[in-house]
């Protein structure tokens, strides 16, 4: 697994020194960094320690994802697999919003039409669940490009209210119709079955999500890298000027929000078999906003920064409820992410990163001194 | 006829929700997605003064006085936030949203709570139907209000630096505004004009999350409004209140009526915002 | 970057067939899921299939004297159905000593439900200071979802998998449980008593016991009261987009259709809506003569006020008026109000009610609960211990189950006399129905009203 996967590749960002701030006011990730790596004497160039810390990190993550099923209680399972779906969904949010700036407040309706189409292609077409979880990703994109549509002559706050009112709408009308996704009942799905193996207990199902949510982040991870990627950050970084040098902001920005409904289509459809029921109200705005609100807080910046999305809807809240009785916890929680927010605009993920860029100058400070001159 | 001043009636709710938004978004930058929660907060308060039996009066006088100590609490919270783009600053309102409802919930309970209406009951027959004095008693305030903060906005000093403050932060600055005094004040009178609303219209029965879904279509009036004037908020919010009740009187559409609303908002909005041609609203490089 | 030259390059072809197969997609959905009502729609008149078992000819009758509680045939004997033992056991939360229950129950957060927890742990009580059932005590696990749905279906798991729960009982998150009835069902756990159950839930679910006749029945009995009772000749209703509601406001019209009532008028309203003014004035104006509302606490009110304000007062049903505080603030306009109730009001005073109002003074001497909810934990359990008593010694779920479903005849003392089988753990389909009558709720007749 590559370092770029947790962490930011340093290659791309290295070029986008100095520029405007984008939607979010944040910089691009390792703004003003120098990531030029010259080795020093002792044949450790920053950027290969940098990749070193980046991986130490991503492993320990996985590994930690790996154990911890087994070393909590069975019931939280549960949470850990409804947690990685949200990370998932906080990977749309990264791609379309972090890669591209663009902010969309509708990912919960992406997510829902996922949601329905996987429950429609393994239920009556009997599709075989690895064939149906791309499809139901794909049902999502032309939902999203629609979605995407208003990006094409709004930013920021205005796309925002925009999305908002796409979603509030398409959940009023589609998502409320009986005879189209079963209204207030809602739809069943069944644990899936994948090459003989059972996937129905959640320990399995579990693992299950988290490899997708692997190679959807090996997947994003890759755009970023590519030709795709560097256009998106140009987006983000200025759009006239991106526009100037020849590209096609409506052409990127709609794949971009295409790639942000598959991966949160992909989300619902894995949330929905991991609930085993989803109706309406699984996929209204609250949960749209929630879903951002907390990815913002929680970082975008990075695609590694999605699994905070996870952390701090899923995993939080549940671990917390037996220390704080439950509306109190609710508050303390809202006004914690507020301060959150507060401290560090640029989310979590940023502070981690910059907490790593500290630790990092801290190892070089040390070895400038005792080591070389 | 009668969906048509029924219309004006409902209209009115949404343009009253939207002064506050506008103002303080004008002034500010922020769109105050919690406005209608800390609406929500005033008329929570004011239904359980009146439950102490406290005259109708004093607990209104209260509750606003409650609205603007949120309004600093709120002008205070977002200090730290100040150079953020207005997006962020917009989000940290929707965490701001969950929070007060949080708090609601804590405080009052989940339940549903009685608010009294600060007009008398009964109303006037005209077209065969009765037209509420609460109703008309919304549509006045409304207009009522855009008559009086336009005026304020001219006459006064304060409202005049609000102005000034909207237009240009810096050049106001530098003319010797304290814009921190003004911002502050800003926030107070949203606040406060989110109380009215909410008193006014979660009469009689206030919920937690209504008021936060009707702001929705107060955004979408605010935006007839090209978020900026005061008058043309309130003819938005007539507009939209007549463009959502009327379709539902013909008989096609009633089953759906109550899916008329969001979706007529988000149509309308997604159609200002897009075929404008007004330069403030487009995507420009850089700009939030 | 940008494909200036106008010719499709591989990427471009890969995006545009994948978008293409994504708009088939869309397309097949569409399609597919009206084929797929199309047939649910003609298959609706077609009734359950039932296993091939006895049917003891269950006449229930109007007049139901207080028989003695509990005539289950002879349950011990029946052979259970052929159907795999679940995960965790038939005798998962079994003891030599205990028998262990659960429940979910949203406690806080947006609903307050707590009172059928009292009203549970009420009748736990006082059966284990009997000595429990067949000598083994109750034990009670109770969660709280917190009106989240993650939470609720996290809480289910834990109650199913880590306290290995024998049933749930009285069970209430109304957020979470629609969503958990798979889960249950894979796991094969009964639950008895819950406060939300679809309709087709009933007929399909073997493990699912509400204790009650299903939304779509309650709505039939309301329509059949309006129509045939209140002479209704241009009834509407009025449904809160909810699930439940729906469910109740489509039996609501079906019944209408069934009875010949030509001219009806339906209306969805969603649960924020602030202003029932035009929906008065529409109502109004369209010739309506009796108004059905489906609707929550706030929902009523606010329609009572509109319409006061209006000076319209048709004779009208509502399924919220039991709540007093509605009434209070309704005012005169509540007077009159017919509220339909599908178990015993604690109005009536028959031996079950009075042994209830005992246990909670006993249990709860510091009062302050709200005595109509605590009914609904109060009266699944004691259908639970009475069942499980008939068990003996040997109890699984599975004999549970098969207990529960010979129950014939069967008075509770909380419902009329019913008759579960397999394919339909409907209760009695019949209602109480109550007036308003200045701010108070008083029964009409004591009789059971039967559709």
């Amino acid at each position: 697994m590559s370092a770029g996967l947790r962490g930011v590749g340093t290659g791309t960002e290295a070029d986008t020194r100095g520029h405007d701030e984008d939607a979010l006011g944040m910089s691009a990730p390792e703004q003003g960094r120098e990531v030029h790596g010259a080795p020093d004497a002792v044949g450790v160039s920053e950027a290969a320690l940098r990749r070193g810390m980046q991986l130490v990190v991503a492993g320990g993550s996985l590994a930690v994802a790996v154990l911890v099923p087994f070393l909590l209680p069975r019931y939280w399972t549960f949470v850990l697999l409804a947690a990685v779906t949200t990370m998932i969904v906080g990977l749309s949010i990264v791609v379309l919003t972090g890669f591209v700036g663009q902010i969309s407040l509708c990912q919960a309706t992406f997510m829902g039409v996922g949601a329905y189409a996987s429950a429609r292609l393994t239920g009556d077409a009997h599709l075989p669940f690895l064939i149906a979880l791309p499809l139901a990703g794909l049902a999502a994109v032309p939902v999203g490009l629609l979605a995407g549509v208003p990006a094409l002559r709004l930013k920021g706050l205005y796309l925002a209210i925009a999305t908002l009112g796409f979603g509030a709408a398409v959940q009023a009308t589609l998502f409320s119709s009986k005879t189209l996704t079963g209204g207030f009942s809602g739809v069943a799905l069944e644990r899936p079955t994948v090459f003989g193996i059972s996937f129905a207990s959640d320990l399995r199902y579990y693992f299950l999500t988290l490899v997708v949510l692997l190679l959807l982040m090996a997947f994003a991870a890759n755009v970023k890298r590519g030709r795709s990627g560097r256009a998106f950050a140009a987006i983000r970084d200025g759009e006239v000027a991106a526009a100037a040098s020849g590209i096609s902001l409506a052409r990127y920005k709609l794949t971009a929000f295409g790639l942000s409904a598959f991966i949160a289509g992909v989300g619902g459809s894995l949330f929905g078999h991991a609930m085993l029921s989803v109706n309406t109200s699984s996929f209204d705005i609250f949960h749209s906003i929630t879903f951002v609100t907390v990815a913002i807080i929680a970082g975008v910046g990075s695609v590694g920064a999605a699994v905070f999305t996870g952390l701090m809807v899923n995993i939080l809240p549940k671990a917390l409820d037996r220390v704080l009785p439950g509306n109190l916890l609710l508050v303390i929680f809202s006004a914690g992410m507020l301060v959150q927010l507060a401290v560090a605009p640029d989310g979590i993920a940023g502070q981690m990163r910059r907490q790593q860029d500290a630790v990092l100058s801290w190892i070089l400070r040390r070895r400038r001194v005792s080591g070389r001159d | 006829m009668t969906s048509l001043i029924l219309g004006l009636a409902t209209g009115s709710i949404y343009a009253l929700m939207a002064l506050g938004v506008v103002i303080v978004y004008k002034a500010t930058g922020v769109l105050n997605f919690a406005h209608g929660a800390m609406g929500m907060m005033a008329a929570f308060l004011f239904s359980s003064l009146t439950l102490r039996n406290l005259p109708v009066g004093l607990a209104l006088l209260v509750a606003l006085l409650f609205s603007a100590g949120l309004g600093v609490a709120v002008a205070f919270a977002l200090r730290p936030l100040r150079r953020a783009p207005r997006l962020t600053r917009a989000i940290f309102m929707l965490g701001m949203l969950a929070l007060l409802q949080n708090l609601a919930v804590s405080i009052w309970g989940p339940k549903v709570r009685m608010v009294p209406s600060l007009f008398p009951s009964g109303g006037l027959r005209i077209f065969g139907f009765v037209l509420g004095y609460d109703q008309m008693g919304i549509m006045l305030v409304a207009a009522g209000l855009v008559i009086a903060l336009s005026a304020f906005f001219r006459l006064t000093k304060l409202g005049v630096g609000i102005r000034a403050v909207s237009s240009d932060q810096d050049a106001a600055a530098l003319q010797g505004i304290n814009v921190t005094r003004i911002t502050i004040v800003t926030w107070i009178l949203g606040s406060v004009l989110a109380g009215v609303a909410g008193i006014m219209i979660s009469s009689p029965a206030a919920d937690i999350f209504s008021l936060t879904l009707l702001v929705i279509q107060a955004f979408a009036a605010a935006l007839l409004g090209r978020l900026t004037s005061l008058p043309a908020t309130l003819v938005g919010g007539l507009v939209l209140g007549v463009l959502t009740t009327v379709p539902a009187s013909f008989d096609a559409l009633r089953p759906h009526a109550q899916t008329i609303p969001p979706v007529v908002s988000f149509l309308l909005i997604v159609g200002i915002l897009m075929f404008r041609s007004d330069s403030s609203l487009i995507s420009r490089a850089g700009e939030a | 970057m940008s494909n200036r030259s106008g010719r499709l390059g591989l990427r471009d072809k890969v995006f545009l067939g994948a978008l293409a197969l994504a708009l088939l997609v869309n397309l097949w959905m569409v399609d597919s899921l009206r084929d797929e009502v199309a047939k649910l729609r003609k298959a609706q008149g077609t009734g359950p299939v039932t296993e091939a078992l006895a049917e003891p000819s269950a006449q229930v009758t109007e007049d139901s004297a207080a028989a003695p509680a509990g005539e289950a045939a002879s349950s011990a004997d029946r052979t259970s159905l052929p159907v795999a033992q679940p995960p965790g056991g038939s005798q998962a939360g079994v003891s030599k000593a205990a028998i262990k229950i659960g429940t979910v129950v949203t406690q806080t957060g947006l609903v307050d439900m707590s009172p059928i927890v009292r009203g549970l742990s009420a009748w736990v009580q006082h059966v284990n200071a009997e000595g429990g059932v067949n000598g083994r005590r109750i034990e009670l696990v109770v969660e709280d979802d917190g009106t989240d749905t993650s939470r609720g279906s996290a809480a289910i798991r834990k109650l199913v998998e880590n306290d290995k729960v024998f049933a749930l009982v009285g069970e209430c998150a109304p957020l979470s449980d629609v969503q958990n009835i798979e889960y249950l069902k894979q796991k094969g756990v009964p639950v008895i008593g819950s406060c939300i159950l679809p309709t087709d839930q009933f007929k399909t679910n073997r493990y699912q016991f509400a204790l009650r006749p299903s939304p779509d029945t309650e709505g039939r009995i309301t329509g059949k009261y309006a129509a045939k009772d209140m002479g209704a000749k241009k009834p509407a209703v009025i449904v809160l987009d909810q699930q439940l509601m729906v469910e109740m406001g489509n039996g609501t019209v079906a019944q209408w259709k069934a009875m010949g009532v030509k001219d009806y008028v339906v209306e969805t309203v969603a649960a924020t809506n602030p202003n029932f003014t035009p929906t008065v004035v529409r109502l109004r104006s369209q010739g309506v003569d009796n108004v059905t509302l489906l609707l929550d606490s706030a929902s009523t009110i606010r329609f009572l006020q509109a319409a006061a304000q209006q000076g319209w007062k048709p004779p009208m049903l509502s399924i919220s008026s039991y709540d007093e505080e509605v009434n209070r603030y309704a005012g005169e306009q509540a007077e009159g109000t017919v509220v339909p109730g599908f178990t015993e009001y604690l109005v009536t005073n028959g031996p079950q009610q009075r042994q209830f109002r005992a246990d909670m003074q006993r249990f709860y001497p510091q009062g302050g609960v709200r005595l109509e909810l605590a009914t609904g934990g109060y009266h699944p359990a004691q259908v639970f211990t009475d069942v499980l008593g008939k068990l003996g010694d040997d109890v699984t779920r599975e004999r549970f189950i098969n207990g529960m479903e010979s129950l014939t005849n069967y008075d509770d003392g909380w419902e009329p006399p019913y008759t579960l089988r397999s394919g339909n753990h409907e209760t009695a389909r019949a209602a109480k129905f109550a007036v308003v009558k200045e701010g108070r709720v008083v029964p009409i007749t004591g009789q059971w009203y039967y559709l």
